[in-house]
């Protein structure tokens, strides 16, 4: 899998840079956006990471070209301007996900599996996980055999974390995906939730079933 | 009378009505005299022939019988009375019937006279040798035609009222149309579309002089707004972008779990730190924004049930995780146009407020009623209230109501945000105690959909 790092910021691009290419995708970086058309032209890409403060040229510019001139893989706008403004724009214009800076390595890296696998992937109905069985069709969860009553949101977080097992999740993304919004609740709203997902799921084993990171999110382990 | 137009007609209309009525009544004074004048004439003309056969029969007794044989002859359309230098009445044609004809010597030659029979009249008085001679006409048929005159006059004036009021009332609608169009423009004009403007008409009439001005205060409202987005957008991208190199690096060293405790520790709290200072830039950019109305709203049509359904959810787990009863009273038939995702937010922040001074065990009752043209959403807790000093400062940004709060962070800036929320849906958020006491009551309102 390649992809290309747009992004004018020295410090941020050698990052993304070298995190994708520690998880083993093969990843080069740009910092223009004439650098960024000349690397296009030239190599097959499956995935794009494009910051919008260029020096040369707005990034919602560039992405536009892009998509006129027959780039269909996925888009994953990072930027550091007003997140609601530059998001909507952003998907208006074509982009598939969006992240806004200061974002988690984290996060950046599950959305980028998630753009990915959705090109590549039918979607499972059924996720199994740790005696937990989920059904998205029957909407059913299950715990060693024995029916658990979820309400609608801690369904939708279950599944989410079903969706990306084993990796974190930041708080920013479970708020996104589950409630639709990008800013910051004020409230212990999700801790809350977490709670009671693992009062719920409280496994047999004993062993914990989310672990939290202070700072960054949750993970299903 | 509320609107230019219908001032306008209304003047219109005065003036037009109030013209036509001071020409009517003074071409009434100028025909009544020309018609009186008239009767005086005849009058005269009739003294004239009476006066040619005079000529012939000098002596007194003679001139009385020829005055009587001719009233005889013309008594159809003159009446006659004769007296003599002294005083004494020597005859009155017999049309006056017992009616007599004031009589005065010394009086103007016409005049006008009233009799209770015979109506108006109007008398010449003529002198002859020793007679006074009194011929009278009828003024009947002048009356009549006056009356006449008076009820055409009357019609005409209402008809060209209606007329004035119909032309006035188009010529005003015309003048005020370009007026309208850049109203209606103006009106058009909001921070998502600042760069139209009004077409400036041909010409340099007062219009286009006013929509010239109009155009450059659009301009300059326009270059303002967009220093403000790129102020925004730089100070965002400044700030943040450091914060990035930060926050992955901090993360980077967590994750490998190749620190210290006590360095992981701090690390982590650091982490926290930049977090929280970037949310807290979030809401400075958002509050910066709202301030001038630049803030994207994502507005849907929405139930008003379906949307407290859904927030419920949400109420209902943190009062529970808080050991406080959450009650919902409604009355919302109805949709708002609103974006759902930030009055959640706004929703969620009341209630994380009001759980922060409620006590274990307490109520928490949203009310969610629709009023006369407004959905009025209230929040009531057993809190300890507020001061009314506190009740001034509330909404303001980085008020923080710390004696009474159990929670240790927040920016203070969260009910800021919720006024900014409320107030870019056209609506108002305020704060009461509630009597009987202790406690707070939040409520906004915003406006209904018509249906």
């Amino acid at each position: 899998m390649r992809v290309l790092i747009v992004e004018d910021e020295r410090k941020v691009g050698q990052f993304i840079l070298k995190g994708l290419e520690e998880v083993g995708y093969s990843a080069s970086w740009v910092r223009t956006s004439s650098e960024a058309h000349d690397a296009l032209t030239g190599n097959p890409y499956d995935l794009a990471i494009l910051d919008l403060n260029l020096p040369d040229e707005d990034g919602l510019k560039l992405l536009q070209q892009w998509r006129l001139n027959g780039f269909n893989h996925p888009v994953l706008i990072l930027s550091a301007r007003d997140a609601v403004q530059d998001r909507i724009t952003g998907l208006n214009l074509g982009a598939d996900d969006y992240l806004a800076k200061p974002f988690s390595f984290e996060e950046l890296l599950a959305r980028v599996r998630a753009l990915l696998r959705r090109q590549a992937e039918i979607k499972a109905v059924v996720f199994e996980h740790r005696g937990i069985r989920l059904d998205l069709l029957a909407r059913t969860a299950h715990l060693d055999g024995n029916a658990v009553e979820l309400t609608a949101r801690e369904f939708a977080l279950l599944e989410l974390f079903m969706q990306n097992q084993g990796r974190v999740l930041t708080r920013a993304l479970i708020a996104e995906k589950i409630w639709d919004v990008s800013y910051d609740f004020d409230t212990n709203l999700i801790d809350v939730y977490m709670r009671r997902l693992r009062r719920k799921l409280e496994s047999s084993d004993g062993k914990s079933l989310f672990k939290t990171l202070r700072g960054v999110g949750y993970q299903m382990t | 009378m509320r609107s230019l137009r219908s001032r306008l007609t209304f003047w219109y209309t005065l003036v037009i009505s109030g013209t036509l009525a001071l020409v009517l009544m003074a071409d009434y004074a100028l025909l009544k005299r020309e018609l009186v004048h008239g009767i005086d004439l005849l009058n005269a003309a009739e003294w004239s022939e009476i006066q040619e056969k005079l000529e012939h029969h000098p002596v007194s007794a003679d001139a009385l019988q020829e005055v009587i044989l001719h009233s005889q002859i013309d008594a159809r359309i003159y009446y006659f009375q004769i007296h003599d230098d002294t005083g004494q009445l020597l005859f009155r044609s017999q049309n006056l019937r017992h009616e007599t004809l004031p009589f005065d010597a010394a009086s103007p030659p016409n005049r006008t006279a009233r009799l209770p029979q015979l109506g108006t009249l109007r008398i010449g008085l003529f002198h002859s040798g020793s007679l006074f001679i009194e011929i009278a006409s009828s003024l009947k048929p002048t009356s009549q035609l006056l009356k006449t005159y008076t009820r055409v006059s009357l019609v005409m004036l209402v008809l060209v009222g209606a007329l004035s009021i119909f032309l006035g009332s188009t010529l005003s609608r015309l003048a005020l149309e370009p007026i309208h169009r850049i109203k209606n423009i103006a009106d058009r004009i909001r921070a998502d579309n600042l760069s139209e403007r009004i077409p400036a008409p041909h010409g340099n009439d007062e219009l286009a002089q006013l929509t010239r001005l109009l155009n450059q205060m659009f301009d300059r409202l326009e270059i303002s707004f967009k220093q403000l987005q790129s102020f925004a957008g730089k100070a965002s991208h400044e700030l943040k972008t450091p914060l990035s190199v930060m926050r992955l690096q901090s993360e980077k060293l967590l994750l490998e779990g190749t620190l210290d405790p006590a360095r992981q520790e701090a690390l982590q709290q650091q982490l926290e730190g930049i977090i929280r200072l970037n949310s807290v830039i979030d809401k400075l950019l958002f509050l910066a924004r709202a301030g001038v109305g630049v803030t994207p709203l994502q507005r849907q049509r929405t139930s008003f049930n379906g949307f407290i359904n859904s927030f419920a959810e949400d109420a209902l787990v943190l009062c529970e995780d808080q050991d406080v009863f959450f009650e919902i009273c409604r009355n919302d038939v109805g949709t708002g146009f609103f974006d759902a995702a930030l009055l959640h937010q706004v929703l969620l922040n009341l209630v994380a407020n009001a759980l922060n001074v409620s006590p274990k065990a307490s109520h928490l009752r949203l009310f969610s009623e629709t009023l006369a043209g407004c959905w009025r959403v209230s929040l009531e807790d057993n809190g300890p209230g507020l001061t009314p000093g506190e009740m001034t400062t509330v909404f303001e940004p980085f008020v923080r109501l710390c004696q009474h709060s159990t929670a240790e962070d927040g920016s203070g800036l969260g009910l800021a945000i919720c006024r900014s929320i409320i107030s870019l849906h056209q609506g108002r958020i305020w704060m009461e105690n509630r009597t009987p006491g202790p406690g707070l009551r939040v409520v906004f309102e915003l406006p209904v959909c018509e249906t």
